[in-house]
């Protein structure tokens, strides 16, 4: 179970090798605590959030992060997060993504820019025609085990856990690629493979000792 | 049944999608005024608990399970592409954003990055496929020369060397990429609820108009090579998952001898 398991999530990250932003899943053995499964080991995926190698776009509103932040967006009536990404100026000057979710300020709201050429620094500063017009909200999550992946590269915190980020920057025209290794993915794929074989061959032995148990004892009490 | 096989061969099918959309790219890259299309991956996950794990996940479920991956195509109409001069006072280009708004078949808006001119049966000045300006042109017989300004105004010079103004041909351009959607003959139309915006060419924004150019294709073949050899690659690796997630199924069928 915990091979397929281990190979499923390695197809996962084989198969979004070409996503922008998206973030490896890594996997860790638990201990469950439940009674009588006591000591066996189930597997956990996390999405890994090393940084990916960023690709340069030339749009102006192609945005990448450098650091563990991430950028906040509303969709709807709800905040999502995301690691950048291909947003467009929409009506008003609103920047937002392909499917509407709207970029967030740094103090909340909607970011909107006004002008022939807009220029997003580091910092998230947002210049419109050279004049100042609001700043990209650049967030970290305080405890960054409590992020839940929503699929499309959008994160979701949960309330509170979300604070400035210190240590991230802002590249506008860029994009992140993803941070997959696809030589690695392989090999994992192909240990778990063997390990099912051996899993298998445990089995194989363990059903042999039963049976030899049952016809030894069978036969001693003839 | 098991996940990977599944996630692989999304991957298998992402990957063909993505190759399409390049072989599209690279067969127009002739195509006077074509806007490639940028493949964009996005991955999907099936559930977000882990349910083949049961087990009462406390706070914070940062279990994803694995759901693959989906390939869409994003088109890029606002960039500009190469203008290669013809020598054709009947040839026009758009330098900008802009576009030429076409009355087409059943009153029906089309947008129009440039071309060939020609004056059709009605006398007015239209594609080559028929398709006459919106800003409707008449244009005289007897004509000589005609010349188009940077900011659209058409004068003509008849053959009795009369010079005449015939009208001005004006641009119209978009909020956003996504509100066009492309038609036949590498024309483009407005999706349902989106508004145009009417600009004078050489002000508003929109771009100048050049009289004697062609737009070219704005497909760099290099680059879309590069992508080839990419989208190639993945779905080898694609191809691998599929592979082992069968190894790892006879594995279990083995099992019981």
């Amino acid at each position: 179970m915990s091979s397929e398991l281990r190979a499923r999530s390695s197809a996962q990250d084989i198969a979004n090798s070409s996503t922008a932003a998206y973030k490896q899943q890594i996997s860790f053995a638990q201990i469950l605590e439940q009674g009588e499964r006591d000591g066996l080991p189930a597997t956990r995926f996390v999405s890994q959030f090393a940084q990916g190698r960023l690709t340069h776009t030339g749009r102006d509103f192609d945005l990448a992060i450098v650091g563990p932040g991430l950028l906040q967006m509303r969709d709807g009536e709800t905040l999502v997060y995301s690691r950048g990404g291909s947003f467009v100026r929409g009506p008003d000057g609103v920047i937002a993504d392909a499917q509407g979710r709207v970029l967030q300020t740094a103090s909340g709201g909607d970011l909107a820019a006004v002008g022939e050429r807009i220029e997003i620094l580091s910092d998230g500063t947002v210049l419109a025609d050279g004049m100042p017009a609001g700043a990209v909200g650049i967030f970290e999550a305080s405890a960054p085990e409590t992020i839940e992946a929503l699929g499309g590269s959008l994160y979701r915190a949960p309330p509170g856990a979300i604070v400035e980020a210190e240590a991230s920057s802002l590249r506008q025209g860029y994009l992140e690629s993803a941070n997959v290794v696809l030589s690695d993915e392989l090999v994992a794929m192909m240990a778990a493979s063997r390990q099912a074989e051996s899993g298998a061959r445990i089995s194989r032995v363990y059903d042999q000792l039963i049976g030899q148990a049952i016809t030894t004892f069978g036969r001693g009490t003839q | 049944m098991n996940g990977a096989f599944e996630v692989g061969a999304a991957g298998l099918r992402a990957e063909q999608k993505a190759l399409e959309i390049l072989a599209n790219n690279i067969a127009n890259v002739n195509t006077a005024g074509f806007k490639r299309s940028e493949t964009q991956f996005s991955e999907i996950l099936a559930q977000r608990a882990n349910a083949e794990i049961a087990e009462p996940v406390a706070t914070g479920d940062i279990l994803a399970a694995a759901g693959g991956v989906r390939v869409t195509a994003r088109e890029t109409f606002l960039s500009q592409g190469t203008l290669r001069p013809t020598d054709n006072p009947l040839d026009i280009a758009i330098d900008g954003q802009g576009f030429i708004e076409l009355m087409g078949p059943n009153g029906r808006s089309l947008f129009w990055r440039g071309g060939r001119l020609q004056v059709n049966e009605d006398g007015l000045l239209a594609t080559a496929a028929g398709l006459p300006l919106r800003a409707t042109i008449n244009v005289p017989m007897d004509l000589s020369a005609l010349a188009i300004s940077a900011d659209g105004i058409v004068s003509a010079e008849t053959t009795a060397g009369d010079r005449l103004e015939l009208g001005q041909i004006g641009l119209v351009r978009v909020e956003r990429e996504t509100e066009l959607e492309r038609v036949e003959g590498g024309l483009l139309q407005l999706v349902d609820g989106a508004r145009p915006i009417d600009t004078v060419a050489a002000e508003d924004g929109s771009g100048r108009l050049v009289q004697g150019s062609i737009e070219e294709s704005n497909v760099a073949l290099t680059e879309e090579m590069v992508q080839m050899m990419i989208v190639q690659r993945a779905y080898a690796a694609n191809a691998q998952a599929v592979q082992i997630a069968d190894q790892l199924a006879a594995i279990t069928n083995n099992l019981r001898q």
